[in-house]
């Protein structure tokens, strides 16, 4: 069973560790940085990698993060009230001044063992018996429970290897009555049944010095709180140090991202995440304020991954004899075939061999619209030069026509040594699961090296519908590689839509298209979609 | 008289302060002190992918910049946010005792136009004394990361080689007390037959009229003195022909092994040393 606690900085640095398997962490926080972990709640993430379940509390730039064996499964309002114990504990006890690593470990070790022991009676001894309300699952039956209105978090005691959920100021602790329970659950922890009785009355120190702690944080909390309300000096000082209110700016901004296009929730999502780093800060200054915003903006678009495409497709004919197959997929009318023979230009300009195969075997015309652009590609391409382009197509029909027509096509460019073969798909509705169904077929079949869903920047708020729903269509062990945004030419700067599809699907934008000419496609500039957002 | 005058004129001087910050503040008038950055100072930059020691490299040198040599190393995960950290070096006298700020900067991927702008327009070139790229050396890590390191060292250069005489490199080899570790000399050999295919790549797409091969883009933003990365890769190999290797750039490039785990660590602080007393 492997499970580990640690508290660290954004810095990297850690303050606290629990025991020495740190490593899996890095890969969650990689998660927390290209942001696929699930956020529960504020400043609350979880995720599951490798049949591990992390969880994450931040506050400031102090993170909290834990993780166990994911066949168990625990609450996640517990994990969440025990990170924050922790991490209050930590704040506490790092601002005095005279540091005691010793007591902080016991404290918070305290914490993390009471959460995993939960864990570990859980399988064995369901909930029945606690009442309402209660934070922990195991406890004497027949103890009241009673409840303070003003403090939401719970007083928690502890005896031995077990644990008794009790108010704040009672003091007393019935051990006869602790150990009558202990039995009840003696075959889930025995291993811990021994030094029960020895460390008992340290652990009691330490669990009312916790205590202690986690009300008086609370009430630090609540003066931060009413000391905030500026008083005249601040409001004054303020208005000279030329401040911003945040919450203020913060609703300006957001009315501007959505008159750039973005969606509503997702620039909501932005301003938020902008609006919960600066909370604790005073003095924001607007153009602080603005650059907080800029960094977001770019961090979502920057690519979390390499997009040297031509590199990796030259790399891939010099080690396999199968094609590199792109295949394009996106809603109807979006441009789908023009940007796939932009991308077969661009190939051929860069000396490659391209079958473009036409999988679009449901509507009409499609297939001689393809025609006409290989023969234009065809007439574009010097004879000499070791770029060659062709179609292969098997007319039209339904069913598994198109994954029986893009295996010939994948084997016939094998055959034929092609670089590159462009799949063409039929445009699809996003919302219609009938139409959505054979994708994943058609990718299981097909299993293309790329897949790119081709979006285009004129629709608004359904951009993020569309690119979710395309994103899972291809069952949850395949996604989209990447997005051309076509028609960026039309919008102006409202480039909003973007936004809207990578912070939905969190897959990277590597082509915009501008135009209807062959040498109409560019490289996403990520500086300068941000400033059209900003301006 | 004297009184009422005096009263007056501090009414007058309130009314004009308070007026100019009412301008200020609704942004009428841009206060135009250029590098306003509070990170435009001379700097050491610590680069790398993830993983390879970056930020264990940071505390030990803040460590040893203050004399408490021997200290355990700082145990560390991924960061998500730079490190900046003002230190006083060389490392060997404290009687110099200049100013630097160390800069930790992060590996993600998602981070790296971010770091383009923290380059070149908060420390800006000019203010950077010298870069650490650390590299993992376990063949393991090494063998499976090598293609992004070179494909950040090539677009790194085009950014660093802008400033007169370019700026000095220290290729930091960590970790070379694991038992396979990557000799140093084969991971300079490896990297440059790494770059110079990228180069190979991105000079064999001359004269190519796709929009995705035309720059023209970043030549619109106008950075002053930019040139697109093929003239800039044709210009550091001189023909198209030649091979690259990293003495061909007009910064320093050195590669020293060492460890941070096991404090040894002289090699790289000599190397700033160096700069630092140049």
């Amino acid at each position: 069973m492997s499970q580990s606690l640690i508290i660290f900085r954004s810095s990297g640095k850690i303050e606290y560790q629990y025991n020495t398997k740190t490593n899996p962490f890095n890969e969650f926080i990689y998660t927390l940085v290209n942001e696929t972990s699930i956020e529960l709640d504020a400043n609350f993430y979880t995720a599951s990698l490798h049949q591990k379940r992390f969880y994450c509390y931040k506050r400031e730039s102090v993170y909290a993060a834990l993780y166990f064996d994911a066949v168990t499964t625990l609450d996640g309002d517990k994990v969440k009230s025990t990170l924050q114990g922790i991490l209050k504990t930590y704040n506490k006890l790092h601002e005095d001044e005279d540091e005691d690593v010793d007591k902080l470990k016991k404290l918070v070790e305290l914490q993390f063992n009471k959460l995993m022991k939960i864990k570990l009676a859980e399988p064995t001894k369901p909930r029945s018996a606690t009442p309402s309300g209660a934070s922990t699952p195991i406890r004497k039956p027949g103890t009241p429970v009673p409840k303070t209105p003003l403090s939401n978090k719970k007083m928690r005691k502890w005896d031995g290897d077990q644990i008794s959920s009790a108010l704040g100021n009672s003091k007393t602790l019935d051990y006869s009555a602790a150990d009558d329970s202990s039995h009840a659950v003696g075959d889930t922890s025995q291993y811990l049944a021994d030094d029960s009785a020895f460390v008992k009355e340290n652990e009691l120190v330490l669990v009312n010095e916790l205590n202690d702690i986690l009300g008086e944080s609370d009430d630090e909390e609540e003066e931060a709180e009413t000391s905030s309300k500026k008083g005249f000096l601040g409001k004054l000082t303020s208005y000279f140090g030329s401040n911003i209110d945040v919450n203020e700016v913060s609703k300006k901004f957001q009315d501007q991202l959505v008159s750039k296009n973005i969606a509503p929730s997702t620039a909501k999502t932005i301003i938020e995440k902008i609006q919960n780093n600066f909370s604790s800060k005073k003095n924001v200054t607007m153009p602080m304020y603005k650059q907080a915003l800029t960094d977001e903006l770019t961090k979502i678009l920057t690519p979390n991954v390499s997009t040297d495409l031509l590199y990796d497709i030259k790399r891939n004919s010099g080690s396999s004899n199968r094609a590199y197959v792109i295949s394009v997929v996106g809603v109807n009318g979006v441009g789908k075939s023009t940007n796939l023979a932009k991308l077969a230009f661009w190939f051929l300009q860069n000396n490659m061999s391209v079958l473009i195969c036409a999988c679009d075997t449901f509507r009409s015309g499609a297939v001689e619209q393809l025609k006409v652009h290989v023969n234009n590609l065809k007439n574009l391409t010097s004879s000499d030069a070791s770029s060659k382009i062709d179609i292969f197509e098997k007319g039209y029909g339904s069913g598994d026509h198109v994954v029986a027509t893009a295996k010939l096509a994948i084997q016939h460019a094998t055959e034929q040594q092609y670089d590159i073969v462009l799949i063409d798909t039929a445009g699809r509705t996003h919302s219609n699961a009938k139409l959505m169904a054979p994708l994943k077929k058609f990718g299981d079949a097909a299993n293309p090296d790329k897949i790119i869903m081709v979006g285009e920047a004129l629709v608004g708020t359904d951009s993020v519908e569309q690119a979710i729903n395309f994103n899972n269509a291809f069952g949850n062990r395949r996604s989209l590689d990447f997005f051309i945004i076509s028609k960026v030419d039309t919008v102006g700067d409202l480039v909003g839509t973007m936004i809207n599809m990578v912070m939905a699907t969190k897959v990277p934008i590597l082509f915009v298209g501008t135009g209807q000419t062959y040498t109409d496609i560019k490289r996403l500039s990520v500086n300068r979609v941000v400033e059209m957002l900003m301006s | 008289m004297d009184f009422v005058q005096k009263l007056l004129l501090t009414v007058i001087a309130a009314l004009v302060i308070a007026l100019a910050s009412f301008a200020l503040q609704s942004g009428q008038i841009k206060v135009s002190n250029k590098n306003a950055s509070p990170h435009h100072k001379p700097s050491f930059v610590i680069l790398g992918n993830n993983g390879s020691g970056k930020t264990g490299l940071y505390y030990r040198l803040i460590e040893d910049s203050q004399g408490e040599n021997n200290t355990p190393i700082t145990n560390t995960v991924s960061s998500i946010e730079p490190n900046f950290t003002e230190i006083s070096l060389p490392f060997s006298s404290d009687s110099i005792s200049k100013k630097y700020q160390l800069v930790d900067y992060p590996g993600h991927l998602k981070y790296h136009q971010l770091l383009n702008k923290l380059l070149l327009e908060d420390i800006t070139l000019g203010k950077i004394s010298g870069i650490a790229y650390v590299i993992d050396s376990s063949s393991a890590q090494f063998n499976a990361n090598v293609e992004l390191i070179s494909k950040f060292l090539f677009n790194l250069f085009s950014v660093t080689e802008r400033k007169t005489n370019g700026i000095d490199v220290l290729f930091v080899v960590n970790k070379t007390d694991l038992f396979d570790s990557t000799p140093v000399h084969r991971i300079r050999t490896i990297l440059e037959t790494e770059i110079n295919k990228l180069i190979q790549n991105e000079l064999s797409t001359v004269d190519k009229n796709s929009g995705i091969d035309k720059d023209d883009d970043e030549e619109e933003q106008g950075i002053v003195g930019h040139e697109t990365l093929r003239e800039f890769w044709l210009g550091v190999l001189s023909s198209a022909n030649s091979k690259f290797t990293f003495d061909k750039l007009e910064g320093s490039m050195d590669f020293i092994g060492g460890s941070v785990l096991k404090n040894k660590v002289e090699g790289w602080e000599n190397w700033i040393d160096e700069k630092v007393v140049n």
